[in-house]
């Protein structure tokens, strides 16, 4: 029975050649949708669910009140102070990632570039499951000054020679510091948050923190014993049987007694497997996002639900043309349960010869994908069950369901009815049928609209005045005591070039990272709040292009400024309650100031976060970044100018200049790059889509093939020929408008909503969007129309 | 062996029913040949249609080997029907997409014969029908008459007790469609009931009983031999 149904339905794939090309490339494509995403999933979800310990390993987080934001990083001291108070703990380990540091051996004295350092905690390798190819995991890290490398690193600094015991030197800031290796690592899986080639013992981060003299208002910062120099991420491992609840229930007790209860710091235990995802809204910490795959599953699965439908719609319609041969079965003896295994089987045979297509798309998108998504996915389908399975799965799924849905509405054939009225019923009758076109066409305008809105914002972010004027401007940081030391010489220096129009510094610029918040005090607040300050130097309002509402700018001038001037900007006179702020009092850090000035709001960041109340204070000691502005058309010329000064007062300092504008753009990458997805998928969306509607209109034309045949021949244009199939295409298209528009509002609402600035979703675009929905029914449909109204009606019409 | 009691048929729509048949009240036994005639509109191929159990009826009684047929449900009809008898059409309606093999095969298939049987049977039908040379070719590929002697051919290979036939020589010239006649002929000869409808004299008179439909009623019966 199975070999006859093959049979047939190979002769069917055979014969009816464009259909079967739409079925096949339409589920193909929806398929590798769905591959890709299925194996982008399984990979996301799968980050660190390798450790032995996993399920009792929490990461440490400091929660903001709000409970919508926090920070990944919690401060040093917090892991010296947590075990006299939690002996649930059975270990404590600190991980603090460092960036673009520079390594070297000292046999040959050569320097290589290594990113992504890690600095650990000696219990690091007995706590998370990486195995060691040499070396003991609980005594690694124990001494001073060693380092455990993969074996890859190993290999380019020593080539063939035994690396352990050897010693590398890193530097850090200024300073060198000699590492020994104790220990040689594989390198380290694809999926796990420490992408690290070196993890080095937890006194290198001691020792150069102690090496930053960082002094505020006058008092030296110590980032090892302050609660508020959030640098390390601090995991923990609970002994057997504790749980996270009870210990964060004892969490604000602890707070309180070491920190006070001025500045409430929320400390969460989260844990480890689930870091990777749901960490989005922790700052200082990068990685997936489960909103992202929840966007990519949903493109995913619709794209494959146009594919089905794309079949089901051909089905069906076919089957009208099959009917007879289905009438024929049931009268030699055809039950309905054979005529259901028959028509899945059908259907699952598409899938399964879309399946080998479906991988040959997957192995070419891949790679794309993969720098796409910053991630190294490979489809071993031999190796990885999983993947395997999960892709037969959804093959077999695919048919079956598509299948069903066919066998359901063949199943209602009356064979007599059939197999005597040889002409049978129209294709366009159907409810269902029409249903689903609805589904398909709302689809495909709903993507549509939502990649236009996505577009526009961005144009927006791109393109909105900021405030300040961010063309042209440099940005440079001054890390290290001997640059800011010299922070008036540098300011001299760089001025002398033509090319440079105006130098300043500030304790930032944009766009900001976190701020610095103190406590101010006001008259109308006696008990103060919380505010953002930025310390600037005097012409630093000026050289940003941020315009002054009310008084003036710092000047030195006055020589009271330095100590006794703020300016706010509005948001500040807001929420100060300020009527008149000029000439009001501001208590701030050990003294009051006088507002002088009120400048205009101006966005410090991403658009995504409202302007923040800000006061400014002029310092020439708080100051970690030289802002630039070049003359414009002459920034090359600056740039190189920079680097010239910057190598003779800092030979040993890296020089990191950007411009504020290409940060700025970085700040958008995930919406851009989460643009770029939505205009790949919804083009393929389309196309599958267009490609179903043009097999229906196919399929009509060739239905009514006799019946323009007669019409032409009783003197009807083409022109209305065409508009006889365009016409039951056109009210379902306007319909699925209707569907699409709420729901696409709906949807693209939810995104925008994470900016704070954002465009809204205007008239013109339903119209765009719509106009360009009914323009592609036109062309793929009048084309089928054309085609058969184009024929000699009466060839058409001779067989009858 | 079929005892048709009062049967009737109509369709009704909101306004109207139109009836098809009445009062049909007809016992044939086996062995019989009996030939259908009448005007077009008469309702023969409906009548055949219920006696085929492709078709309900709309009262009345149908006993098929004294089983009464208007009691069964789908599932217990649709096994009758598999079980007892074999259809022909005028237009043929072989599987366009199978070989002469496979369109013999196919009722087979839906009985769950065994492979070997199923050969042996498949090659005995080729036999006997002398298109053995033509079993690999596709319906399209013959003439209307081995057509029709295929669609025979499917019908009897499931050993029937009864065909019927809706006009199976409709479609031929009349060469081709004697041959058929006489094939029936034969068929009826070795043990199988026939049931046919003809617009032609001649080819009724090869049954031995001729039954007259005209607008539903059975108007006349005429007996032969
Ligand atoms: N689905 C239906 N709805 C309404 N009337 C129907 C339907 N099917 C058949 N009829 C009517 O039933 C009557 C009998 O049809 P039937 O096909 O049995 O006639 P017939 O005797 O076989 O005619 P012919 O010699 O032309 O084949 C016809 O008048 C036809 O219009
Ligand atoms: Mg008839």
């Amino acid at each position: 029975m199975f070999k006859n149904y093959l049979i047939l339905a190979f002769r069917n794939v055979a014969r009816q050649k464009a259909l079967s090309f739409i079925n096949i490339s339409g589920l193909a494509v929806g398929l590798a949708c769905c591959f890709l995403i299925l194996m982008f999933v399984l990979h996301e979800f799968s980050y660190d669910n390798f450790h032995i310990n996993g399920d009792r390993i929490y990461r440490v987080i400091t929660e903001a009140p709000d409970g919508l934001s926090g920070i990944a990083n919690t401060p040093y001291i917090l892991a010296e102070k947590l075990p006299f108070d939690f002996p649930e703990f059975a270990q404590i380990v600190r991980v603090i990632k460092r960036e673009t540091e520079r390594i070297y051996t000292l046999q040959n004295n050569v320097w290589f570039d290594e990113k992504n350092v890690l600095v650990a905690d000696a219990d690091f390798f007995t706590m998370f499951s990486f195995p060691l190819l040499q070396g003991n995991a609980a005594t690694a890290l124990k001494e001073p000054h060693s380092v455990v490398v993969t074996s890859k690193l190993a290999d380019k600094l020593f080539g063939s020679q035994e690396a352990v015991g050897k010693t590398i030197n890193i530097k850090i800031g200024k300073d060198l510091y000699p590492l020994m290796i104790t220990g040689i690592m594989p390198s380290m899986p694809g999926n796990t948050q420490f992408q690290t080639n070196m993890i080095c013992s937890i006194d290198v981060s001691e020792e150069s923190c102690r090496a930053i003299k960082f002094e505020f208002f006058g008092q030296a910062f110590d980032f090892l014993q302050e609660w508020g120099a959030n640098m390390f991420n601090t995991f923990v491992l609970l002994k057997e049987g504790r749980t996270a609840a009870e210990i964060e229930q004892r969490f604000p007790e602890f707070t309180k007694r070491h920190i006070g209860d001025g500045n409430p710091v929320l400390y969460e235990l989260q844990p480890l497997k689930a870091i990777h995802l749901h960490s989005s809204y922790l700052h200082g910490q990068d990685g997936g996002d489960i909103r992202k795959i929840t966007l990519f599953s949903g493109i995913a699965l619709l794209i494959l639900l146009i594919g089905c439908i794309n079949y089901i719609i051909l089905a069906t319609a076919h089957s009208t043309i099959r009917a007879k041969e289905i009438g024929v079965r049931k009268v030699i003896g055809a039950n309905r349960l054979d005529l259901i295994i028959q028509s899945i089987g059908e259907s699952v045979l598409i899938a399964c010869l879309a399946l080998p297509v479906a991988l040959i798309l997957v192995e070419l998108i891949l790679p794309v994908f993969n720098s796409f998504t910053l991630r190294s996915i490979n489809m071993d389908l031999l190796h990885n069950w999983r993947i395997t399975t999960g892709f037969l799965g959804i093959t077999t799924l695919v048919g079956v369901i598509s299948g069903s849905y066919v066998a359901f509405y063949i199943g209602r054939f009356n064979p007599v009815q059939v197999l005597y009225k040889q002409k049978s019923a129209r294709t366009g009758k159907s409810l269902l049928r029409k249903g689903l076109i609805v589904t398909q066409v709302t689809v495909f305008i709903a993507l549509i609209f939502c990649t236009l809105v996505i577009y526009r914002q961005l144009f927006y972010l791109d393109h909105k005045d900021l405030g300040y004027n961010k063309h042209n401007l440099l940005s440079i940081p001054m890390e290290g005591i001997s640059v800011k030391n010299n922070y008036t010489t540098l300011k001299q220096a760089l001025l002398s070039s033509p090319a440079i129009q105006q130098v300043s510094a500030g304790s930032g610029a944009p766009p900001f990272q976190i701020g610095m918040q103190s406590k101010i005090t006001v008259e109308q607040f006696p008990d103060g709040l919380d505010m953002e300050w930025i310390a600037v130097d005097y012409d630093y309002i000026e050289t940003m292009g941020i315009t002054i509402k009310d008084g003036r700018g710092f000047s030195e001038q006055y020589g009271t400024d330095a100590k006794e001037a703020i300016i706010i900007n509005e948001a500040a006179v807001a929420a100060l309650k300020f009527t008149n702020p000029l000439g009001s009092t501001i208590y701030f850090g050990d003294q009051n100031r006088l507002v002088i000035g009120v400048i205009h709001d101006f966005h410090k960041g991403s658009l995504t976060d409202k302007i923040g109340p800000t006061v400014f204070i002029p310092s020439k000691e708080l100051l970690m970044r030289l802002v630039v502005r070049p003359v414009a058309g002459k920034e090359q010329d600056a740039i190189a100018h920079i680097k010239r000064v910057w190598v003779q007062f800092f030979p040993d300092v890296n020089l990191d200049c950007r411009f504020v504008e290409d940060s700025l753009a970085e700040l958008y990458q995930t919406q851009h790059s989460m643009a770029s997805l939505m205009l790949v998928s919804t083009c393929i969306a389309v196309i599958v889509a267009v490609m179903g509607l043009f097999g229906l209109a196919l399929f009509m034309a060739e239905q009514r093939t006799k019946e323009i045949g007669i019409r032409k021949v009783i003197g009807a244009p083409v022109s209305s020929l065409v508009l006889l199939i365009f016409k039951e295409f056109f009210l379902l298209v306007i319909f699925a408008n209707c569907i699409a528009f709420p729901l696409a509002v709906y949807f693209i609402n939810k995104w925008l909503n994470n900016f704070a600035y954002r465009v809204d979703t205007g008239w013109w675009m339903f119209l765009v969007t719509g106009l360009l929905a009914l323009l592609l029914t036109l062309l793929v449909t009048g084309w089928q129309a054309l085609r058969v109204a184009a024929r000699n009606p009466v060839e058409t019409l001779r067989y009858e | 062996m079929i005892k048709l009691v009062d049967v009737e048929k109509y369709y009704a729509n909101k306004f109207i029913k139109t009836w098809v048949l009445r009062n049909i009240n007809l016992t044939i036994h086996e062995g019989d040949f009996v030939s259908i005639m009448g005007p077009s509109g008469a309702g023969k191929s409906t009548l055949l249609h219920i006696i085929g159990m492709l078709d309900d009826m709309s009262g009345g009684e149908y006993y098929f080997m004294d089983e009464p047929v208007h009691k069964l449900n789908e599932k217990k009809r649709t096994a009758f029907h598999q079980q007892y008898i074999g259809f022909v059409f005028q237009a043929y309606h072989l599987i366009d997409e199978l070989t002469v093999y496979e369109n013999l095969e196919t009722p087979l298939l839906y009985k769950k014969v065994k492979t070997a049987e199923r050969k042996s049977m498949i090659a005995d039908m080729l036999d006997r029908f002398n298109i053995v040379a033509k079993k690999d070719l596709f319906p399209n590929q013959l003439s209307g008459g081995q057509q029709q002697l295929v669609a025979v051919a499917r019908a009897l290979i499931i050993n029937p007790k009864i065909i019927l036939a809706d006009e199976p020589t409709g479609n031929l010239n009349s060469k081709q469609g004697l041959e058929i006649m006489e094939m029936l002929k034969q068929l009826n000869k070795e043990g199988t009931t026939i049931i046919q409808v003809t617009h032609d004299e001649n080819k009724a008179a090869f049954g031995n009983r001729i039954i007259h439909l005209a607008d539903g009623y059975v108007e006349k019966e005429e007996q032969h031999g």
